[in-house]
């Protein structure tokens, strides 16, 4: 079901490329040409059945597949002006902290439509920057629906993990270097996202990413390691993570509470934070204390 | 003077003439090409046509708002790099000689990190007013003290003793850095990030609006190294006998310390940490060219011009519709064509 729905989009998105290069073919040449910067925004605009518009997106934008097809305008905080105008869009909708500020004062200077979407740190928050996208991609109707499922969803799994009655220690791995480890601390969306699954940070002195001692580090002791898949992945998957010398000592490494996430399903606070939530929490209290009770949301 | 004229200085005009003229052509080349080829298409002609009429389409913006200013940027950069560090090279007669030596890289650094992580929470109504210039402004607020400071303990009783200056820079690089690592620990993880992409140099840059303020701080000072040939070929022989030729040592240092401090800060403010250049185009020059500081001088100024236009047109071309650093451009292809140039010429082949 799923991959006829995704092989009809190609083609059309075939036929709609092909439309678009030769003038002068009538093709509802109201349509928007879209260069989305931030995955979870590039997301959520595939949620409203919109993907087709999209002409490019950043190298943040991951998911769904589709998204990573699409041509890459660089890392977010670093846009090239030509290479977005080289996608002739319309409109250009960016997530919170893309820039440089210099491309984008001067792309709108050129008469590129700039759209900003704001960074969200809640449900309530996503639910507003669906609708806000939705508004924007002409959507209005995708757009209730899906903050609808989207609150639900949430609702249904912050239930589940309010019944729970341990706040396990989260230890969020950020990076490593130099033996140094980078990790989370107050007011991040690290901090957010642990939070709405039922733990707690086991930094909560300072505010943002700092980096702490190893000796810090085992003094905390935390009762779950976290990091983004992509980091466990340049480190050598989970079991070289608890190797690690900051980590060896550490009782969940030990007993292997590693846990690596995709960063743009933890992070990213889209329409699949719910899912995010639920995987999330079964893993810091173990599957058999947070049901498994929402089927994964996919895009198209 | 009579001796001068006599020295291995006075290589024929033709070949000064021949190589420079070459150099100058290449320039201009090398605009006009970076001028036609960019991510997004555009017929050069036919934009230029649009932007003299009322109607100007996107592709003439592109060109009058986009590309056309990072080239003109990029010339300025190119030439502030190459020029200084042939006549660094020159005064501390040393082939390793760059500008990073007297303070003006980590100094930028450290005023641009600055500006990146405390300016908004210690200055926030000059970082509003300053926008984007924020940044550049304080980087070269940095360079520029870090290197005046350079000198003025570099100074014995107004001689420029060389190897002290080496020596303090050495110590207020170490503490420019330090200062850097602080600024690194109190950042947060967006400007950690900013932070990452201004230290791998960038020649983009916003439309028009402070180009004449670079020009004028790179070409005056750029240009006053270039007149110096002659003098400078004398200080390569010492300072003693630079002096006995009739230079004044004395004014000639402060001259090739303060026309660095000026156009590299300049330069580094606006586009990041960019090397590479400042090392290699003299060098490039030297080689293809002689020693003589007469051609070495503008050689470089101009020889620096177009690799960094070069460089930065792979950059924006390379993975359309994305830009590559220009940090990385000029090692990987520089590089390689650098190390080249030295085998074909031990090689003879060259």
């Amino acid at each position: 079901m799923l991959t006829t729905r995704f092989q009809r989009r190609q083609v059309l998105a075939g036929m709609a490329a092909t439309a678009f290069m030769m003038p002068g073919v009538a093709t509802g040449s109201q349509q928007h040409r879209i260069v989305s910067v931030g995955g979870s925004v590039t997301e959520t605009i595939y949620f409203l059945d919109r993907g087709l518009l999209l002409v490019g997106s950043d190298t943040t934008s991951s998911y769904p597949e589709a998204a990573k097809n699409l041509p890459k305008v660089g890392y977010m905080r670093n846009l090239s002006v030509e290479g977005v105008l080289s996608l002739e869009p319309t409109m250009v909708l960016l997530e919170e902290g893309a820039g440089p500020p210099v491309a984008l004062d001067s792309l709108s200077s050129i008469g590129v439509r700039i759209e900003k979407v704001d960074e969200a740190r809640s449900i309530a928050d996503v639910v507003t920057k669906i609708r806000r996208i939705a508004g924007l991609v002409d959507a209005e109707g995708e757009g209730d629906e899906l903050a609808r499922t989207v609150a639900a969803r949430a609702k249904a799994i912050g239930e589940a993990v309010a019944v729970v009655d341990t706040r396990p220690t989260v230890l969020f791995l950020l990076d490593v270097k130099d033996g140094a480890l980078m990790t989370a601390g107050k007011n991040t969306s690290v901090e957010s996202i642990v939070d709405l699954a039922g733990g707690r940070l086991v930094f909560d002195e300072f505010e943002g990413f700092k980096p702490v001692t190893a000796e810090a580090v085992q003094q905390a002791d935390p009762d779950v390691i976290l990091l983004m898949q992509h980091v466990g992945h340049r480190l050598g998957g989970e079991e070289a993570v608890a190797r690690l010398p900051v980590m060896a000592h550490l009782r969940a490494a030990q007993e292997g509470r590693v846990i690596a996430m995709d960063g743009l399903l933890l992070l990213g606070f889209g329409p699949r934070t719910p899912d995010a939530v639920q995987t999330l929490a079964r893993l810091i209290h173990g599957a058999a204390a947070v049901p498994n009770i929402l089927e994964p949301l996919r895009a198209g | 003077m009579s001796i001068a004229e006599t020295l291995p200085v006075r290589i024929g005009l033709t070949k000064r003439t021949l190589v420079l003229g070459a150099l100058f052509t290449g320039t201009i080349l090398a605009g006009l090409v970076a001028l036609s080829f960019g991510a997004y298409p555009v017929n050069v002609v036919a934009a230029l046509q649009s932007l003299l009429t009322d109607d100007v389409d996107r592709a003439g913006l592109v060109i009058a708002q986009v590309r056309l200013p990072r080239v003109v940027f990029g010339l300025l950069v190119g030439a502030a790099l190459g020029g200084s560090g042939a006549a660094l090279q020159v005064m501390f007669r040393n082939p390793l000689a760059d500008p990073g030596l007297i303070g003006i890289s980590s100094g930028a650094a450290f005023g641009a990190v600055s500006a990146i992580v405390v300016g908004g929470t210690l200055a926030p109504s000059f970082m509003v007013w300053a926008s984007y210039y924020a940044v550049p402004a304080m980087a070269f607020v940095g360079a520029a003290g870090a290197t005046l400071l350079i000198v003025s303990i570099g100074q014995t009783n107004g001689r420029v003793d060389v190897a002290l200056m080496l020596l303090a820079g050495i110590a207020i690089n170490a503490i420019a850095q330090s200062g850097v690592g602080a600024m690194m620990f109190l950042a947060d993880d967006q400007q950690l990030r900013t932070l990452t992409f201004w230290t791998l140099g960038s020649l983009a840059i916003a439309g028009w609006d402070a180009l004449p303020a670079i020009a004028v701080a790179v070409l005056v000072p750029v240009g006053l190294l270039a007149v110096n040939g002659v003098s400078l070929n004398r200080l390569l022989l010492g300072d003693v006998e630079a002096a006995h030729l009739g230079v004044d040592v004395r004014k000639l240092k402060r001259l090739v310390v303060l026309s660095v401090a000026l156009s590299v800060g300049t330069a580094v403010s606006f586009a990041g940490a960019i090397g590479f250049v400042g090392l290699v185009v003299p060098h490039l020059v030297r080689l293809l060219a002689g020693p003589d500081n007469r051609i070495v001088l503008p050689g470089s100024i101009m020889g620096g011009a177009i690799v960094m236009v070069m460089a930065d047109l792979v950059a924006r071309t390379v993975a359309i519709p994305e830009d590559v650093p220009i940090g990385l451009v000029l090692g990987a292809v520089g590089g390689p064509f650098f190390l080249w140039l030295l085998v074909a010429r031990k090689w003879r082949v060259l």
